[in-house]
């Protein structure tokens, strides 16, 4: 289901960028933020040869498979141990399960992300690559030597017990559990991907309308509070 | 009302702005503690949105647990430390009270966050470049934390006056994953539905501090009936300090407020506190009596107005800043709280602590001659829950030097005997502190001399031996005449029987019984001197409770059947002494009539006499020493002869 209207939103891009003949102004869409690594892309770090936006994350064709990724093309971490986030008030630590050790059939939606963010992988690693470098990946400029991504870009390392647990059960007998969290059934704004936190939860990689990607504007902490009842 | 509808018209921002699912409570954002631009307090943002920012990140957080994002403090702290902790002293402090300290210990600006908001590195937000510092009502406990409430220390489950751990979790308090009390067991610092972040209300029921109580089961608190200390609904009467306001602490300090509505609060403060036992403090150099004195002056504490008493010439002294800080209770191996027998001796002081419990007073004094049953040696109410200590009784006139603590005193002796005894001063009594005492100037041991063991004493410790002071009357005994009220040769007394304020009336009166302070050296409720028993003294403190028609001041009656000093049990000899010789007391009886090895206080004068200070007689003086006064043979069998042969005064013996 999921799945599905990621997939249909993703043609909705393919869609948009196609009409619209790609000015680069047309909305707030992915063209316009940072995760737009094309040439044409307003960010840093980006590609000096490649003028394909989706081609870093997604191709059609000969995509990574896995029933959680939609067409994947960008190569996937090898890491083996993330670590979770612990706490003792954190009552999904009995769901969390570590992202690392993961391949591409057992990914989650956040090993996407993370096949950037954990600065393991180089940004250019893809496994299809994009038709105008077929014999190898975009040259990117704006990344380490090693072509990862620097700090300073959303590099969160491979340690991920001091970030924001990911990859947990949120339902209803963990909000019964926890006394300050919102019912699961009524959250809008943030998404669950089957029934699990991700990093897609809080931040929509294909809009940043908000800052840093948030799906919701967190004037006056409005992301957080859709989860968090403080 | 408006404030009403403003937390209403909040409450639907909330839900309608921010989603809706919210559990309808206030929330962070209406408390101190949103410091963005919306926040409530002065001390905000200039123009920074976010809330949650100010103390956690989602990313990279240090501690990454609970994804902290406030800039650490590196300070090194004074932790709190007392005598009387029954855990193992805290050392730094550690866990989340750290991320409490980032703020609150007042050397970091509060702005100044690990991550800036939208994706920055470190930086300080804008308005909030300044430490805390007090201002805004803003909460600074600075670097030293020996005045506050312990942090990071494991709460211990082998004291008993704490609260079962088990129950904590359930009544609202919060410890630590390690078991250990940090700021978040009392405070939640995400709502302030209770005032200062607590956990819990202030009061349930009328009865305040319901969060100290909540781990805090002192002895004897929730047990003594009638406990004016929980219970009273008594006011200040808006004279003096206010006894519920300490700024920035208390939660109950309205003028109308009562010792029920503040309890611990009455006397504690959790932060900023005096002493190691956080009470609060007036500034008047007293100490730890300070709390006390501030009801117990008149101002709250009706009809016991302590501080009147101690201000009299000879008192306690409670009020002298020279021996402010001087109670120094400690924790003994037994888990009981004494104070070293060391520190009563060497570095003398009286406390109200010293002698009474807060925890456990209630009114109650001991019983005066008129009332029903007469004295007893009882400790009464006002000295319940204090320690004291009782004594292994050697013989007669022996030097007391073993002693057993006693943790709830029975009888009042026991109290008075900590201090003024071997127990304290071991054979070294100290000097009178008036510079009143005959003989050296050193007070005297009051264990040697109330000794049950010894020839005569006062009933303070155990009933007279001196049983002739009663009349048959056609066969009933008949104790009329010698001693007054409802005194009988068995009944015992207090040391407070004598020592009490001179103003004191009895228990009708409104001045309160008990060793305060009194303008009768030393410490008496009546005049008392080497004259007492001599004409005018009709008042003086002997005839409290010894019928003056008999034993002296000069109306006495020459009728010999209520005193043993008598011919033939018809003649007294007091009336010849008293009135036609008009000799105070103490030239025959002890001149510190506590007690004496002789019968009857009897002391000798002449010959061999004995020392002062129980002779006071000149030199030559008194009753001679060949004199056989031994034996109750004597009562009311005396001759002349028996003590003039030894002194020509022309008696023809």
């Amino acid at each position: 289901m999921k799945n599905r209207r990621d997939l249909s939103m993703l043609g909705l891009v393919v869609l948009m960028v196609t009409t619209a003949g790609w000015t680069g102004v047309v909305h707030a869409g992915i063209a316009t933020t940072k995760h737009n690594l094309s040439v044409a892309g307003p960010g840093t770090v980006k590609s000096i040869d490649e003028t394909e936006i989706c081609i870093f994350c997604h191709t059609p064709h000969r995509a990574i498979k896995n029933d959680n990724i939609p067409l994947w093309n960008h190569n996937l971490s090898t890491t083996g141990n993330y670590g979770v986030y612990t706490s003792p008030t954190f009552d999904g630590a009995t769901t969390i399960q570590d992202l690392g050790g993961t391949d591409a059939t057992t990914a989650a939606v956040s090993n996407l992300c993370l096949s950037c963010h954990d600065g393991t992988i180089a940004i250019n690693a893809l496994n299809n690559p994009s038709n105008a470098n077929p014999s190898g990946n975009p040259t990117m400029g704006g990344t380490n030597a090693d072509g990862t991504i620097p700090v300073g870009a959303g590099r969160l390392g491979t340690d991920l017990t001091d970030d924001h647990p990911v990859n947990f059960v949120f339902d209803s007998a963990l909000f019964a559990l926890d006394n300050s969290l919102n019912d699961p059934t009524t959250l809008s704004g943030v998404v669950l991907f089957n029934g699990t936190v991700q990093c897609s939860s809080c931040h929509d990689p294909h809009n940043s309308v908000n800052p840093t990607f948030l799906r919701v504007n967190n004037t006056g902490s409005a992301l957080c509070l859709r989860c968090h009842n403080k | 009302m408006n404030r009403d509808v403003g937390n209403l018209f909040a409450l639907f921002f909330l839900i309608f702005f921010l989603g809706g699912s919210g559990a309808g409570w206030a929330g962070i954002a209406n408390t101190k503690h949103n410091l963005s631009a919306s926040g409530t307090s002065t001390i905000k943002a200039t123009s920074e949105q976010e809330i949650c920012v100010f103390c956690h990140f989602p990313h990279n957080a240090n501690p990454a647990e609970p994804l902290w994002n406030h800039s650490l403090s590196g300070e090194t702290y004074i932790p709190y430390s007392s005598s009387t902790l029954f855990a193992a002293a805290p050392g730094q402090p550690t866990g989340r009270s750290k991320l409490c300290l980032s703020c609150h210990d007042g050397t970091i600006a509060v702005g100044s966050l690990r991550h800036m908001p939208r994706g920055g590195g470190g930086g300080t937000i804008a308005g909030l470049e300044s430490t805390l510092s007090g201002a805004g009502s803003s909460f600074v406990l600075g670097t030293d934390l020996s005045d506050d409430h312990p942090v990071s220390i494991v709460f211990d489950t082998g004291n008993s006056e704490l609260a079962p751990i088990a129950t904590l979790e359930a009544n609202g308090i919060i410890l630590d994953e390690n078991g250990q009390i940090q700021c978040g067991s009392c405070h939640d610092p995400h709502s302030d539905v209770y005032p200062k972040f607590l956990r819990k209300p202030f009061t349930e029921g009328g009865y305040g501090a319901v969060l100290c109580r909540t781990c805090h089961d002192k002895q004897y608190w929730s047990t003594v009936a009638n406990m004016p200390h929980r219970d009273s609904l008594n006011q200040w009467n808006g004279t003096g300090d206010n006894p519920w306001h300490v700024p920035g602490h208390n939660l109950a300090n309205d003028a109308s407020s009562t010792p029920r509505a503040n309890a611990c609060e009455s006397c504690h403060q959790p932060h900023g506190g005096s002493d190691t036992r956080l009470v609060k403090s007036y500034g008047k150099g007293y100490g730890v009596s300070e709390v006390c004195l501030t009801c117990h002056n008149g101002n709250v504490a009706t009809g016991k107005d302590i501080e009147a008493s101690l201000n009299k010439l000879y008192a306690h002294p409670v009020k002298d800043p020279a021996y402010a800080w001087r109670h120094s209770p400690e924790r003994m191996g037994d888990g009981k709280v004494r104070e070293q027998p060391a520190n009563l001796g060497n570095n003398r002081h009286a406390q109200c602590p010293d002698c009474h419990n807060p925890h456990a007073v209630s009114a109650g004094v001991s019983p005066d001659i008129d009332d029903v049953g007469g004295t007893n040696n009882l400790a009464s109410n006002v000295l319940k829950g204090v320690w004291g200590v009782e004594p292994v009784w050697p013989g007669n006139w022996g030097q007391v030097i073993s002693f057993t603590e006693v943790d709830d005193i029975q009888y009042q002796y026991q109290l008075c005997l900590k201090c003024h005894s071997y127990y304290a001063f071991g054979t070294n009594p100290p000097m009178d502190p008036w510079g009143q005492m005959r003989g050296t100037g050193q007070l005297t041991d009051q264990a040697i001399e109330f000794n049950p063991n010894n020839e005569s004493y006062h009933p303070v410790v155990a009933p007279g031996k001196n049983d002739f002071i009663m009349n048959t009357v056609n066969g009933v005994i008949d104790y009329s005449g010698s001693l007054l009220g409802n005194l009988t040769p068995g009944s015992t007394m207090t040391c407070a029987d004598c020592h009490s304020d001179d103003a004191y009336t009895g228990p009708a009166g409104t001045v309160p019984k008990g060793p305060h302070g009194s303008d009768n050296w030393p410490m008496l409720r009546a005049p008392w001197s080497s004259l007492t028993g001599s004409t005018g003294t009709l008042n003086d403190l002997c005839f409290k409770c010894h019928d003056n028609t008999v034993y002296g001041a000069g109306v006495i009656s020459s009728d010999g059947s209520k005193t043993g000093f008598s011919i033939d049990g018809s003649y007294s000899l007091h009336y010849v002494h008293g009135r036609v010789f008009n000799k105070p007391c103490m030239t025959c009886h002890a001149a510190v009539p506590h007690g004496w090895k002789r019968r009857a206080l009897l002391v000798f004068g002449r010959t061999t006499p004995d020392p002062a200070p129980y002779n006071n007689n000149a030199s030559n003086r008194g009753l001679d020493s060949r004199i056989n006064i031994g034996g109750s043979e004597k009562s009311g069998n005396w001759q002349c002869c028996d003590c003039h042969v030894y002194i020509p005064v022309g008696l023809g013996c």
